[in-house]
């Protein structure tokens, strides 16, 4: 079933969605992470996800992507979420990654012990079975996003900037028709941002679709073509950027305060 | 995989393939050279490295630390010995299906054991090999019970230091060409974080059952070959406790994780112990476990990285280092 | 018919009142300092070559010797905190301690002979209504539990007992309100030294042994923390009767064998259907 998913690239009746959600709901113990999420993504678009801290954001990726959080089941308690067409609520994170899901994680989890080139030809090993195939294909994409000049180095001497950069490498080594990006610039300095932005932005011209969270809010607000809001689990925006900053429920929610 | 597993053996150049050869060279000569005595104790070498390097394939290349690893020999050694005793099988054939056998129980218990980690993996394992050794004095018909089975004397001494050396240069190759491959990165990877690997497309459950079936394998047909040459096995000696100990000792001491590893201790330990046994025979195991406490304390990283100070210090670095230099 | 059960039962249960008092020592430096002592069987044999030895060669009354056995591994377990065992945790320590094991069970083997012993104390049985109890058990049971709710109390109630709750709870935490938590930690290895050694002590009453009593207990003490949980004391507590019970059972119906197995099926089973035990909530 899953080969046959990769085949079709589209179902015939998406209308140029990549990704629906439906109801999601999760919970763990009495915290309500997520509740009643509907959210829809376009293809080519870039989404921006914002909302206060707790709020529900990497939750909402993990189930989306499969992943199992620490202390729970994996799958969201109710709700559905189809990628291309497809259901994949209940789909393991190795297999949403071979249909073309990727993220990255709040907390970069690169293989610190590993050179920058083998931890970006770990993610080009996705799609190859060679090992040799995926160094060249993962040379060629740390040169795109101008990791060239540290390739060999140890993955754990990068400075934060580069570990992002490097995370954002090795998901891109898959071959992602949607990417999940987490605070991918928490910690850089305002020219870091912009040169991730610009990446960002060249990414997106490829064909591929972003979806950002993110508290820079400048940077959010710079790239995304439209902004979901959440606050205590539930969704309170969806909308263009212009919008939601006027917006008073998303003003409300963060008590008029903005970071940076 | 088969380009990278001959793209790497290509890699091992000269140096390695004339090592190779000599090891080969070696191999072939020593029993016209050497008293049987030193045939056995190259032969019981030979059998350390085999099951220390397939240890190291699930708990040092994926990380998930077996404390139980004697099992699979053990169930190897009597697999073969029951073929041969109660079957009548020829005895190749059963060594070989003793490796069979206890690649079976790897894949039996893998599913469940695997979704422990650490100290949990490391204490059920334990337990399966005890839980395994009463087992087998528990079903006498087919096994002999306690009293173990004495096998009448069917293989030469000379023949079955062949199989061991061979099958350890085997071992020594499988794991070498496996860290260039797709399914070695994948191992490597869930060691170092499962979460980043899942969400790297690697299928954790299925990779890691295969690790612990690749290292079940090989100590089963190293089992089947100790049978074959000491003619008697029993549930004390099959499973004991002592040898687990011995091969994380060996492995930790050469380096967890490596390839030469698993070399190098059992190198050192058969030599070491020796020399305890001559001399001290009754603190035999004492003297090990100081050694043992010693590494914990002192080297945990095994010797490697002293060698590879001294090395530096002799200034011939390049010939032991492996990661490629920032320099570039 | 009903009788022999029933005294299976009670035998079961004396013996689960010791092996609780083994697995309690064994939980205290898992839970708290996240040591996996491996040593712990020989910690017990150590015990009980020490009743042996003051009963033999001075007359003391064995029940007496727990006074002595208690000090003498507390001491021990201390020492070897304090040099050793404290600088690793996981599977370091495991490695560390099974080298202390093997250490001390050669030089056991060197100094006590490989021969079996027991202290003949206690002999026959007591009679409840008909049923036919063993002495030695039963005595050595009612210590085992006075023991064990000594510690509990202890746990509780002394400050120290506190400090080593807070510590198996949040270590970093306890430091900051000032809990020495160096000093604690080797004063919690003494203890899990000390406690396997007395139930050592009332094991030597009741059953022959020689230096190798410890590999028997190493991985059965494990089994009854891993069924009752880990550094959860009540779970220790019904771990230990559990598995008594488990194994007097199989022995009395089928097979002596398959009653040792049983200790290490069960191990593996709680930790695939129920990681944290039976009463644990910890991961």
């Amino acid at each position: 079933m899953i080969s046959q998913m990769q085949q079709k690239s589209e179902s015939p009746d998406t209308k140029g969605k990549i990704l629906e959600v439906r109801g999601l709901t999760k919970r763990f113990g009495g915290i309500i992470a997520n509740d009643n999420i509907d959210m829809d993504v376009f293809v080519g678009e870039i989404v921006g996800l914002i909302g206060p801290n707790g709020a529900g954001k990497s939750t909402l990726f993990d189930m989306v992507a499969g992943v199992k959080p620490s202390g729970s089941k994996r799958f969201p308690d109710a709700g559905c979420v189809r990628f291309l067409g497809h259901d994949i609520t209940q789909v393991k994170a190795h297999q949403v990654c071979r249909l073309g899901l990727a993220r990255t994680f709040q907390i970069v989890r690169i293989l610190e012990k590993m050179s920058v080139l083998e931890n970006v030809t770990v993610g080009a090993l996705c799609r190859t079975s060679e090992v040799y195939e995926a160094e060249k294909k993962a040379e060629r994409i740390c040169e795109f996003v101008g990791l060239k000049d540290r390739q060999n180095l140890a993955a754990g001497e990068l400075t934060i900037e580069g570990k992002k950069r490097l995370e954002l490498a090795r998901a891109l080594a898959t071959e992602p028709k949607l990417l999940l990006l987490d605070e991918v610039m928490a910690g850089l300095n305002p020219s870091e941002v912009a040169d991730t932005l610009e990446l960002l932005r060249q990414i997106n011209k490829q064909g591929i679709t972003i979806i950002i969270v993110e508290h820079v809010m400048q940077a959010v607000m710079a790239i995304s073509d439209r902004i979901v809001v959440l606050d205590y689990g539930k969704k309170i925006a969806d909308d263009t950027p212009e919008a939601v900053v006027k917006d008073k429920n998303v003003i409300d929610a963060y008590l008029g305060s903005e970071d940076a | 995989m088969i380009k990278d597993v001959a793209r790497s053996l290509w890699a091992l150049g000269w140096i390695g393939g004339g090592a190779i050869a000599a090891f080969v060279v070696l191999l072939l000569v020593a029993p016209s050279v050497a008293s049987p005595y030193v045939v056995s104790l190259l032969m019981a070498m030979f059998m350390y490295i085999v099951v220390c390097s397939s240890w190291n394939i699930i708990s040092g290349f994926t990380g998930y630390v077996s404390f139980g690893h004697v099992v699979f020999w053990g169930v190897g050694a009597y697999v073969t010995a029951v073929l041969v005793w109660k079957f009548n099988y020829p005895w190749p054939l059963a060594v070989m299906l003793g490796g069979v056998g206890s690649a079976f129980l790897a894949a039996i218990v893998s599913y469940p054991i695997l979704k422990l980690t650490g100290i949990y993996f490391a204490i059920s394992m334990l337990a399966l090999a005890e839980a395994i050794k009463i087992l087998t004095s528990h079903f006498r018909s087919v096994t002999g019970g306690g009293g173990g089975i004495y096998l009448p004397p069917m293989a030469s001494l000379n023949i079955l230091y062949l199989m061991m050396g061979f099958l350890a240069l085997a071992v020594v190759l499988v794991c070498y060409s496996i860290t260039h491959t797709k399914f070695g990165r994948s191992l490597l990877t869930i060691r170092e974080d499962e979460t980043a690997a899942e969400s790297l497309g690697i299928n954790i459950t299925r990779r890691k059952i295969q690790a612990l079936i690749l290292s079940g394998l090989f100590p089963g047909i190293a089992g089947g070959i100790y049978v074959m040459n000491v003619c008697f096995i029993n549930p004390a000696t099959a499973f004991d406790i002592s040898i687990t100990v011995n091969i994380i000792l060996m492995t930790t001491f050469g380096g967890i994780g490596t390839i030469i590893g698993p070399v190098l201790g059992p190198v050192a330990f058969t030599a070491l112990s020796e020399f305890l046994w001559a001399s001290f025979p009754f603190l035999h195991r004492a003297i090990l476990g100081a050694i043992l406490i010693a590494m914990v304390m002192g080297m945990p990283n095994g010797i490697m990285p002293f060698m590879v100070r001294f090395a530096q210090w002799v200034g011939i670095r390049e010939f032991f280092s492996r990661r490629r230099e920032a320099s570039q | 018919m009903f009788e022999a059960w029933v005294t299976v039962l009670i035998s079961g249960l004396a013996m689960g009142a010791i092996y609780a008092l083994v697995a309690g020592g064994l939980n205290l430096t898992w839970g708290v300092m996240n040591v996996v002592n491996m040593a712990h069987g020989v910690f017990l044999m150590l015990g009980a070559y020490i009743t042996f030895m003051a009963w033999s060669y001075w007359g003391i009354n064995p029940l007496f010797t727990i006074f002595l056995s208690f000090p003498i591994l507390f001491a021990l377990g201390a020492l070897i905190n304090r040099f050793l065992v404290r600088r690793t945790v996981g599977l370091a320590s495991m490695l560390l301690t099974f080298g202390i094991f093997m250490v001390i069970e050669n030089l056991a083997v060197l100094g006590f002979g490989g021969m079996y012993r027991s202290v003949r104390f206690f002999t026959g049985s007591y009679n409840l209504m008909g049923i036919f109890v063993s002495k030695p058990r039963i005595i050595a049971a009612g210590i085992a539990v006075a023991m064990s709710l000594l510690t509990y109390w202890f746990l509780k109630k002394t400050k120290i007992g506190v400090a080593i709750r807070a510590i198996s709870l949040d270590r970093m935490m306890a430091e900051q309100c000032g809990v020495n938590t160096n000093q604690i930690c080797t004063i919690t290895f003494g203890i899990g030294a000390a406690q396997p050694a007395v139930a050592g002590s009332l094991m030597s009453l009741i059953f022959a042994f020689n230096p190798m009593l410890g590999r028997v207990f190493l991985v059965k003490a494990f089994a009854i923390v891993v069924l009752g949980g880990m550094g959860n004391f009540l779970g220790a507590l019904i771990g230990g009767l559990t598995i008594g019970v488990v194994e007097a059972v199989i022995a009395f119906s089928g097979n002596l064998h398959l009653s040792e197995a049983a200790g290490f099926i069960i191990i593996i089973l709680i930790l695939l259907l129920r990681p944290s035990g039976i009463m644990g909530t910890r991961q």
